[in-house]
């Protein structure tokens, strides 16, 4: 799928952005969202689901995000849609179900929300035989603070699964760097060096910080890095060898583009392990 | 730009600042040289020229590559090589009156074993000395790289005594920089608190004994009132072709904060995966002016000897196109020329040194080409449209001339 003057260039954040380099002879971000689903066989079961969100939202309104299970190597996704019907009693909600309705119920029974600004759902390969995805997330923002906090919701639950400060990592360190100290997940006091493992210094030149805080772990999400830095994700992770293969081949038309790449972490025994990480792109 | 231009004869030398050969092919052609050398000699950007090479096209060019240069107009002429090429007194001889007047040799041990372990290379030792001592017979200049590692950190004073001793006129002490993030080379990264007051102690030995001393990659605040030793510049590459794998990457966390940040690299990559971000170890020293967002990602040239040289040349790089931009402002590392659309688009071109692991859309002989900073109504396509010419232009015009440091 080639790039074209038509196509926006989103952040996770669903901040808009310049293309790094000129257009002629690149491809769209999204042909790694197709290809990560072919490579876990699950391209037949989602490619008209999302194309029907696409028809329906937009092209370049959605943001997906492709996880990798550092234990299993199993893949798992995530969609995020911004709330631009915030009037609405449902937002964005109504479409996305109206879009995925020959397929999925999505949050079944759940017919009240407060305003949001972001809608996630996520899914993995077992999710398209049962029918349906109970839990949306829900990104909510008080205006004016750089803090999201995330709700998982069903129609009859809604548990906080994470607390985000978004900042830029240089500019904003003096905020950035205690917020990620103040970890139930790793105690940095007593091991100074392991913020070395989880500020990855290959990516830590990225336009956005995430600073996350989880129930199970702690998350960093590193927005705005290029494809050589994503290619070194893919290799500092050992993402399945079809994916770094298929990246490599598009690497030099995929240069205007820029990523986030998400890592999850905790402190097991001294070390940091990282249970899953990804990175997302617009479609 | 650097007073100091690299060129690469072939990817087999060793590097100062690594003690193992790791080229990966790249070479400049004796004719693409020699072509930049005559029109050198008219207009000289450059004071020293280095050749670097160890393979057959030093055996069978570089003499030609050194009368070349003597011809264009360089005072200095430097050959980094391996020492073994320079063990024979005739070698050594037929070296020096070709011309070559300074010499770069690595000495990472005090011992066959210490050294010859760190180089891979049985016997490197026993060649290294025997040619500082040749080296010593020639009125030249014999700068002496020492890696400084896990396993010779310990040996440090022996090494710069026996350095001395050898009569090296100029000791370069290099942070160890791994090639790859490898288990093995991590094991060779000298924690900064090990490293700094055994550098500290090898700059004062150096000065005492009147040799001049460089200290490369080390953070600049921890070496306090000693950080005029430090030297984080690098040569200009001809034809921006350098030997060796990419340039290591740096960062420190508090860039932004930090008045040195301009002139320090941080901390090397493999550093932070080794020994972290060193947080609590290193000292910022306030900012006395904004910070400007700058990609770090790769190797800065010393941005504070920043000077404007030329800008006539820069210009006239352009050609047709001159009258399309609004000056040109010149770094060490880039050339920045603001262009602006009919439709009022406005953008900046920018040049920096040519890198084929960070490919732009064009590249000229010595340069990456790329363009920034859009503000404006005009699609990308339009905007390549527009620029496309100009890019041409540059392409054809770049005979190697000028050049930018990589960062
Ligand atoms: S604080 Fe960082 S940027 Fe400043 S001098 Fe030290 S290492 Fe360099």
């Amino acid at each position: 799928m080639p790039a074209s003057n038509r196509d926006r260039h989103l952040n996770v954040g669903f901040e808009a952005y310049r293309p790094v380099r000129p257009l002629a002879d690149k491809v769209r971000g999204e042909n790694l969202l197709w290809h990560s689903l072919l490579h876990a066989g699950q391209l037949d079961a989602w490619d008209d689901p999302l194309h029907a969100i696409q028809r329906r939202l937009g092209v370049d309104r959605s943001i997906w995000g492709v996880f990798v299970d550092l234990q299993t190597s199993e893949l798992a996704w995530e969609l995020r849609l911004l709330n631009d019907q915030p009037g609405a009693p449902l937002g964005v909600l109504d479409p996305l179900r109206a879009a995925l309705r020959p397929w999925l119920e999505l949050a079944p029974g759940l017919d009240a929300l407060g305003p949001y600004a972001v809608l996630g759902l996520r899914f993995d390969p077992s999710t398209m035989a049962t029918g349906r995805i109970e839990a949306i997330e829900l990104h909510e923002r008080e205006p004016g603070s750089p803090t999201t906090s995330v709700y998982r919701v069903t129609s009859t639950t809604r548990e906080l699964v994470s607390s985000e400060l978004l900042r830029e990592p240089k500019r904003h360190i003096n905020e950035v760097l205690p917020a990620i100290k103040t970890s139930e997940f790793v105690n940095f006091t007593a091991q100074p060096r392991l913020l070395g493992r989880v500020m990855i210094p290959e990516l830590f030149a990225c336009r956005r910080l995430h600073v996350a805080k989880r129930p199970t772990c702690d998350s960093l999400c590193f927005s705005g890095v290029n494809v050589e830095q994503l290619a070194f994700t893919y290799k500092r992770f050992d993402y399945p060898a079809p994916m770094l293969e298929f990246l490599t081949a598009n690497q030099a038309a995929l240069e205007h583009l820029l990523f986030d790449v998400a890592i999850e972490y905790r402190e097991v025994e001294g070390r940091v392990t990282y249970p899953k990480t990804g990175y997302y792109g617009s479609f | 730009m650097s007073d100091d231009l690299l060129v690469t004869i072939d990817s087999e030398a060793p590097l100062p600042g690594r003690p193992r050969a790791d080229g990966r092919p790249a070479a400049v052609e004796l004719s693409r040289f020699a072509a930049f050398a005559q029109h050198h000699a008219q207009a000289p950007t450059h004071a020293r020229v280095i050749f670097c090479g160890d393979g057959p096209a030093l055996e069978q060019h570089g003499f030609e590559f050194v009368m070349a240069a003597q011809a264009g107009g360089f005072t200095r002429i430097r050959l980094d090589t391996s020492a073994r090429r320079l063990t024979e007194a005739a070698q050594v001889r037929a070296v020096v009156m070709a011309g070559v007047n300074e010499f770069s040799v690595g000495l990472h041990g005090d011992t066959p074993a210490l050294h010859d372990a760190l180089t891979g290379r049985a016997g490197d030792f026993a060649d290294v000395t025997t040619c500082l001592s040749r080296l010593a017979k020639h009125d030249v200049r014999v700068l002496v790289d020492v890696v400084v590692t896990t396993t010779n950190l310990e040996a440090l004073p022996r090494i710069v005594a026996l350095a001395i001793a050898e009569g090296a006129q100029r000791i370069a002490l290099w942070s160890y920089l791994a090639d790859r993030d490898s288990p093995e080379a991590r094991a060779l990264i000298v924690s900064l608190e090990a490293l700094i007051p055994a550098v500290k102690r090898a700059i004062a030995q150096c000065r005492a004994a009147g040799v001049q001393v460089v200290v490369r990659h080390v953070p600049a605040c921890l070496l306090a009132e000693m950080s005029d030793a430090l030297d984080n510049g690098s040569a200009d590459a001809f034809e921006g072709i350098r030997p060796g794998r990419p340039l290591p990457r740096f960062n420190c966390l508090h860039e932004a904060k930090c008045g040195h940040a301009e002139a320090c690299l941080g901390l090397h990559h493999a550093y932070v995966n080794t020994h972290g971000w060193e947080l609590e170890r290193l000292q910022p020293s306030p900012r006395t002016q904004p910070w400007r967002e700058r990609d770090r990602s790769v190797e800065l040239g010393a941005g504070a000897n920043a000077t404007p040289r030329g800008h006539a040349a820069w210009l006239e790089l352009l050609g047709e196109h001159a009258s399309l931009v609004a000056g040109v402002s010149l770094t060490r590392t880039e050339a920045r020329y603001p262009m602006q659309m009919p439709d009022q688009t406005r953008f900046v071109l920018v040049l920096t040194a040519r890198d084929d692991d960070a490919r732009t859309f064009t590249q000229s002989r010595s340069f990456n080409l790329a363009y920034t900073d859009v503000e404006g109504p005009a699609a990308e396509l339009a905007i390549a449209e527009f620029v496309g010419p100009v890019l041409a232009t540059i392409a054809a015009n770049d005979d190697g001339a000028l050049s930018l440091n990589p960062r």
